[in-house]
C-alpha cells in the first residue's frame, strides 16, 4: 500500500516546503503556503432529489422528441429526402410532379419550363424581374431585342454577344456566354417564350423547330455576336411558309 | 457576522494540515506539465487572435492585407535563389481570406481551447486523484509533441495544403502527430485513474475521462473516413458534422463543465447541490450529445431520417443541460456575493451561465422553421463563439487564474489587469454575440425574399461586419493584458504577500 | 478498478450509438451509390470531373472558398435559392458521389455555387472575378485571390489568356496578368459545378 493510502494519522510526516523553490530568498515559508492554506476542501457531492417538477419537464421532452421522429423519418430509407412525406402535409411534391407532364408543347407548358431555365440560367445577371443591373446587364422588360426580331434573339442567345450594345438608351458593355451548348432546343424555346410573355412583355412564343433552324444556321459560328452583325439580321419569319428552312448556300 | 466579506463560509470545515500539504506536494508534481499546456495555451491564443483579426477586416475592407508590403517582397527577391523564386506569391497566397479563417479556427480550436482544456483537465485529475502526477516528462513531452502538431498543421493552411474539410483542414501528417500526443495523455490519463487514492470519483472526473476516451475515437473515425478512405459525399460530410459537432460537445464541454464542477463549489466552499442531479446531466448528455451533428446540414444532401435524428437529439440536450443549471444555480445559491472577490469564481460563472445560453439558443436553431433563416448565416457564427468563447474560454481563464498561483509560487501581480481582462473579454464577446445574432437573423430574413438582390444582402451586412471587427480588438485587448500577466507569473514576478489577487479587497471581520 | 470498468462501458456504450447511427449506417446506407446513366443518350449523371477541373477542386479547397460560398440547394420549403437562379431542384447525395470531400459549406457571405457552371459558364469572368471580384460585382466584399495570377511584362504579343481589366484594376502600362496553372485549374472545376440534371429520386421542381 502507497503512503497515501494510509490513513493520515499513520503516514510519514510530509515535508511541507515546495520543491524548487530557493527559502532563503523568500520572506516565509508559510506565506508560499497560503494560497494552499486559504483553499477550501475539495469539492463534495450535496445528495438533493431530483425536483419533480424537472422530471416531468424531462417526460414532455422525451414524448415531443419520439413524436417528432416518428412523423419526420422520411421512412428511414436512403432516398427518403422529403421529411413531411407520409405525414398530413406532406407527398405534395410526388403528385405535382405527376400531374405536371400533361401537355408538354403547350405554350403554358413551354413558358413554365421557360421560367425554370430563366431562373436557373439567366436571372443571376438579367434578374428574376428581367430590369438587369443598370450599367452592367441591359433589361428584357420592353426590350427591342427581345420584343422585336425573333431571328436575331434566337441566333443572340445561341451564341452570346461582347461589345457594347444599346437597349432603350441605356449602353451595355459586358459579355454574355454562348448557350448552344449549354441549352437544348426545347428550353431556348421555352426560355424565350417566357421572357417574351412576361413583365408586359407581349410576343409571339417561338417554337423548338424555329431554334433548330437557327442553330443550324449559325453552326459555323465560334465567336460571340458584336451588335453591328447582329443588326444585319434580317427581320423576317424562321420558318418559310410552305418552304423548305432557309439554310444559306455559301457555308464553311 | 460579516461572514460574506470572507471567502471561506462558516459551513466548510477548515482543511486539515495534511491535507493541504498533499495539495502542495501534487501541485508542485504538477507545476512543469501543466505550464507547459499553458504557456503553449497563452501563445496560441495570441496567435488565434491575431488571425481572427484579420479575417474580421479582411469581411468588411477585403483589400486589407492582400500582400505583403513592396519593400518586404524587394528584400525577399534579393535572396533568390537562396529564396525560392515564388516565395512572395506564396506569402501573398498565406494572407487570403480564405486561409487566414481556417488558420484562426485551427489555431483557437487546436492551439489555444485545447491545450487550455488539457493544462486544467490534468491537473484536476492529479487533485481529483489525489496523488501526485505521474510521469511528469512524458505529459510533458506530449505538450511538445501537441505544439509540433499545431505548428505544422498551421503552417500547410497558410501554405495552401489545407484539405478544405472544416475542422479537419490539417493535413494527415499534422494530424497524425497530433493524434499521438493526445492519445499519450488518454493513456496517462488511465494510469492516473487506476493508482488514484481510494474514495469517492467526483463528477469532474467522469467528465474528463470520458473526454480523454471519446476525442481519439472522434479524431481517428473522422480522419479515416474523411481523408483515408475517401468516402463518397454525403457520407463524407456526415462523418465531418459528426466530428465537429462532438469536437465541441464530447471534447471541449465535459472539459469546460468538469472545471466548472470543480471551481464553483471550490471557490465558494461549499457542496454541489445534487449528486443526482449531476449524474443524470452526465450521462445524458453522453447519450444525446453525439447524435447532435445532423444538425448542421438540416436541409442537406441526407435522407431525411438523419436529419430529424439530429434535430430530436438537439432538442433532447435541453435535459442535461438544464440538469447542469439547476446543479450549478442552487449550489451558488446565496453565494452570488463571492462573485465580487473572486476572479476564478467570475470567469467560471460567466462561462457556465454562457452554457446554458449557448446550448438551449442551440436547440432552438435545430428546428427547421427557425433554421430556416439561420442556416448559413452569421447567426451561426454568433452561436459558436457563444459557446467556444463566452462559455468554454471564459471558464479557462478562471481555471488559469486560479491554478497557476499555486503553480508558481506566488499571486497574479495586479488585480487591475485582471478587471481590465476581465471586462475588456465580457463586453467583447457580449457585443459580438449581440453583433452577429442580429447581423445574422437580418441576414437570414433577406435571403427568404428572392425579390432582395444578393447585392443588397451584402451592402447591408457590412456595417454588421464593421462592428463584429471593434468587438474583436475588445477580445485583443483582453488576451494581449492576459498574455503580459500570464508572462510576470511564469518569470514569478507575481506578488508574495497580501494574500490572494482579488477585484475588491476583502473585508477584515 | 471496479469503478473504472463501469465508466468505460458507460462511455463507449453512448457514444458507439450514435457512431453507428451516424457514421456506419449511413456508410452502409448511401455510402456505396452509382451514378445514373439515362438509358437514351448514354449521358452519366452526375459526369466524371476532367483532370483539370479535379485538380481544381483541390486549388479550390486549399484556398478555403467552402467559408463563404455553399454548394448545396435545400428544398423550396425551406430556402429561396431556386428564385435565386441557384438552381432548379434541391441536391441529393448522388450530386456528390464524386466529391470526396465534398464541399458543402457552412456560409453564404457569398451566393451558393452548385450550379455556377451553367449561370457563369464564361472562363473569361471567373478570372477576372478571382483577381479583382469588385471589376465584376462592384458590391462584392471577396477578398482578391491576385496569388493565382501573374501580373508579367507583355513581350511582343499580348497573352491570349490575359485578363480584360480596366481602370485601376488595370495592371500598369506593358503589363498584362495570365492566370497561373492553378487558377486554370479552378476555373475548370467552377465551370464543371452543374447539377441541373434530374434524378428519379429528386425531379426538377
Amino acid at each position: 500500500m502507497s503512503e497515501h493510502d494510509k490513513h493520515p494519522a499513520d503516514q510519514e510526516p510530509v515535508d511541507p516546503r515546495l520543491p524548487g523553490i530557493d527559502y532563503d530568498e523568500s520572506t516565509n515559508v508559510q506565506e508560499i503556503h497560503e494560497s494552499i492554506l486559504r483553499e477550501n476542501v475539495d469539492p463534495q457531492d450535496g445528495m438533493e432529489p431530483m425536483p419533480l417538477w424537472l422530471i416531468s419537464v424531462i417526460l414532455v421532452v422525451v414524448l415531443f422528441s419520439g413524436y417528432y421522429l416518428g412523423q419526420y423519418n422520411g421512412g428511414f430509407s436512403a432516398t427518403g429526402f422529403d421529411e413531411n412525406a407520409g405525414t398530413a402535409a406532406g407527398g405534395k411534391g410526388a403528385v405535382a410532379a405527376g400531374a405536371a407532364k400533361v401537355d408538354e408543347n403547350s405554350p403554358e407548358a413551354l413558358a413554365k419550363l421557360g421560367k425554370r431555365v430563366f431562373t436557373t440560367n439567366c436571372a443571376s445577371c438579367h434578374t428574376p424581374t428581367g430590369m438587369g443591373v443598370p450599367g452592367t446587364y441591359p433589361p428584357l422588360v420592353a426590350s427591342p431585342y427581345v420584343l422585336e426580331n425573333p431571328h436575331r434573339l434566337v441566333s443572340l442567345v445561341l451564341h452570346g454577344l461582347q461589345g457594347p450594345i444599346v437597349v432603350n438608351g441605356a449602353t451595355f458593355n459586358n459579355a454574355m456566354p454562348a448557350w448552344d451548348k449549354q441549352l437544348k432546343d426545347k428550353q431556348i424555346a421555352a426560355v424565350l417564350t417566357y421572357v417574351r410573355s412576361e413583365w408586359g412583355n407581349k410576343a409571339d412564343p417561338i417554337t423548338p423547330e424555329e431554334v433548330a433552324v437557327v442553330r443550324k444556321e449559325w453552326e459555323a459560328r465560334t465567336t460571340p455576336w458584336t451588335v453591328a452583325e447582329l443588326d444585319k439580321i434580317p427581320n423576317e419569319p424562321i420558318l418559310k411558309k410552305g418552304a423548305a428552312p432557309a439554310a444559306p448556300a455559301a457555308k464553311k | 457576522m460579516s461572514n460574506a466579506a470572507t471567502s471561506k463560509p462558516v459551513s466548510a470545515p477548515l482543511p486539515d494540515i495534511h491535507d493541504a500539504a498533499d495539495r502542495a506536494a501534487v501541485d508542485a508534481s504538477c507545476r512543469l506539465p501543466v505550464l507547459s499546456f499553458f504557456a503553449s495555451a497563452v501563445f496560441w491564443l495570441i496567435v488565434g487572435t491575431v488571425f481572427a483579426l484579420l479575417a474580421s477586416i479582411k469581411m468588411h475592407n477585403p483589400q486589407f492585407a492582400v500582400e505583403i508590403p513592396a519593400s518586404l517582397a524587394h528584400w525577399l527577391n534579393q535572396f533568390y535563389p537562396l529564396v525560392p523564386a515564388n516565395t512572395v506569391e506564396t506569402l501573398n497566397g498565406a494572407l487570403t481570406f480564405g486561409r487566414v479563417r481556417p488558420a484562426h479556427l485551427n489555431t483557437v480550436a487546436y492551439g489555444w481551447a485545447s491545450t487550455a482544456a488539457l493544462g486544467v483537465g490534468i491537473w484536476l485529475m492529479a487533485r481529483l486523484c489525489r496523488v501526485q502526477l505521474r510521469y511528469p516528462r512524458f505529459v510533458t513531452a506530449a505538450a511538445v509533441i501537441w505544439n509540433i502538431g499545431v505548428f505544422v498543421g498551421t503552417a500547410a493552411i497558410l501554405l495552401g495544403e489545407s484539405t478544405g474539410v472544416e475542422w479537419l483542414e490539417f493535413p494527415a501528417y499534422a494530424t497524425f502527430i497530433l493524434f499521438i500526443a493526445y492519445a499519450l495523455i488518454s493513456i496517462w490519463a488511465v494510469d492516473m485513474f487506476v493508482h488514484r487514492r481510494p474514495g469517492h470519483v467526483y463528477v469532474s472526473q467522469w467528465y474528463i475521462m470520458a473526454a480523454l476516451f471519446w476525442f481519439p475515437w472522434l479524431y481517428a473515425t473522422a480522419n479515416i473516413l474523411i481523408h483515408h478512405e475517401s468516402v463518397q459525399g454525403s457520407v463524407s460530410a456526415i462523418v465531418n458534422w459528426w466530428y465537429g459537432h462532438n469536437a465541441l460537445g464530447l471534447w471541449f464541454t465535459p472539459m469546460g463543465l468538469a472545471a466548472a464542477y470543480y471551481f464553483i463549489p471550490k471557490v465558494i466552499g461549499r457542496p454541489v447541490h445534487s449528486y443526482y442531479l449531476s449524474a443524470f446531466g452526465f450521462w445524458s448528455l453522453a447519450l444525446f450529445y453525439s447524435w447532435n451533428g445532423g444538425h448542421h446540414l438540416i436541409g442537406g444532401p441526407l435522407p431525411a431520417w438523419v436529419i430529424t435524428a439530429s434535430i430530436v437529439a438537439s432538442v433532447m440536450m435541453v435535459i442535461p443541460v438544464v440538469v447542469t443549471a439547476i446543479n450549478h444555480h442552487m449550489t451558488m445559491k446565496g453565494n452570488f456575493h463571492v462573485l465580487e472577490y473572486s476572479p476564478t469564481l467570475r470567469f467560471v460563472v460567466f462561462g457556465a451561465m454562457s452554457y446554458t445560453l449557448a446550448s438551449l439558443q442551440g436547440t432552438t436553431m435545430a428546428i427547421r422553421s427557425l433554421n430556416t433563416v439561420t442556416h448559413f448565416t452569421d447567426y451561426t457564427i454568433g452561436h459558436s463563439h457563444l459557446g467556444l468563447y463566452a462559455f468554454f474560454t471564459m471558464i479557462m481563464f478562471g481555471s488559469m487564474y486560479y491554478i497557476v498561483p499555486r503553480l508558481v509560487g506566488c499571486e497574479w501581480r495586479s488585480a487591475v489587469l485582471i478587471k481590465i481582462h476581465f471586462w475588456s473579454c465580457a463586453y467583447g464577446i457580449i457585443f459580438m454575440v449581440l453583433i452577429l445574432t442580429v447581423g445574422g437573423l437580418v441576414q437570414g430574413l433577406m435571403m427568404r425574399d428572392a425579390a432582395i438582390g444578393f447585392d443588397k444582402i451584402v451592402e447591408n451586412m457590412v456595417v454588421y461586419k464593421y462592428f463584429r471587427s471593434v468587438s474583436g480588438v475588445l477580445l485583443t485587448v483582453g488576451h494581449v493584458v492576459f498574455a503580459f500577466h500570464f508572462s510576470l507569473m511564469l518569470l514569478r514576478l507575481g506578488r508574495t504577500e497580501g494574500g490572494p489577487t482579488l477585484f475588491r479587497p476583502l473585508e477584515t471581520t | 478498478m471496479n469503478r473504472l470498468t463501469t465508466l468505460f462501458i458507460g462511455f463507449f456504450a453512448t457514444f458507439l450509438t450514435a457512431w453507428l447511427g451516424l457514421v456506419i449506417i449511413p456508410y452502409f446506407q448511401f455510402g456505396q451509390l452509382e451514378p445514373q446513366v439515362d438509358p437514351d443518350t448514354g449521358d452519366q449523371y452526375p459526369a466524371f470531373r476532367t483532370g483539370l477541373a479535379e485538380r481544381g477542386k483541390q486549388v479550390y479547397q486549399a484556398n478555403g472558398c467552402i467559408y463563404c460560398h455553399t454548394q448545396q440547394i435545400r428544398p423550396a420549403d425551406l430556402e429561396e435559392g431556386h428564385n435565386r437562379g441557384w438552381g432548379a431542384r434541391r441536391t441529393v447525395p448522388r450530386d456528390y458521389l464524386f466529391d470526396r470531400p465534398p464541399q458543402l459549406g457552412t456560409m453564404r457571405t457569398g451566393p451558393d455555387l452548385t450550379n455556377v457552371g451553367v449561370r457563369l459558364n464564361d472562363a473569361a469572368w471567373h478570372h477576372e472575378h478571382l483577381y479583382a471580384p469588385q471589376s465584376k460585382s462592384p458590391w462584392s466584399t471577396m477578398s482578391p485571390f491576385r496569388h493565382l495570377y501573374r501580373v508579367v511584362k507583355i513581350q511582343g504579343e499580348p497573352s491570349p489568356k490575359a485578363l480584360k481589366l480596366a481602370g485601376d484594376f488595370a495592371p500598369p502600362e506593358g503589363y498584362e496578368v495570365v492566370p497561373t496553372p492553378e487558377a486554370e485549374a479552378l476555373v475548370a472545376y467552377l465551370l464543371s459545378l452543374n447539377r441541373n440534371y434530374a434524378l428519379p429520386e429528386a425531379p426538377l421542381e
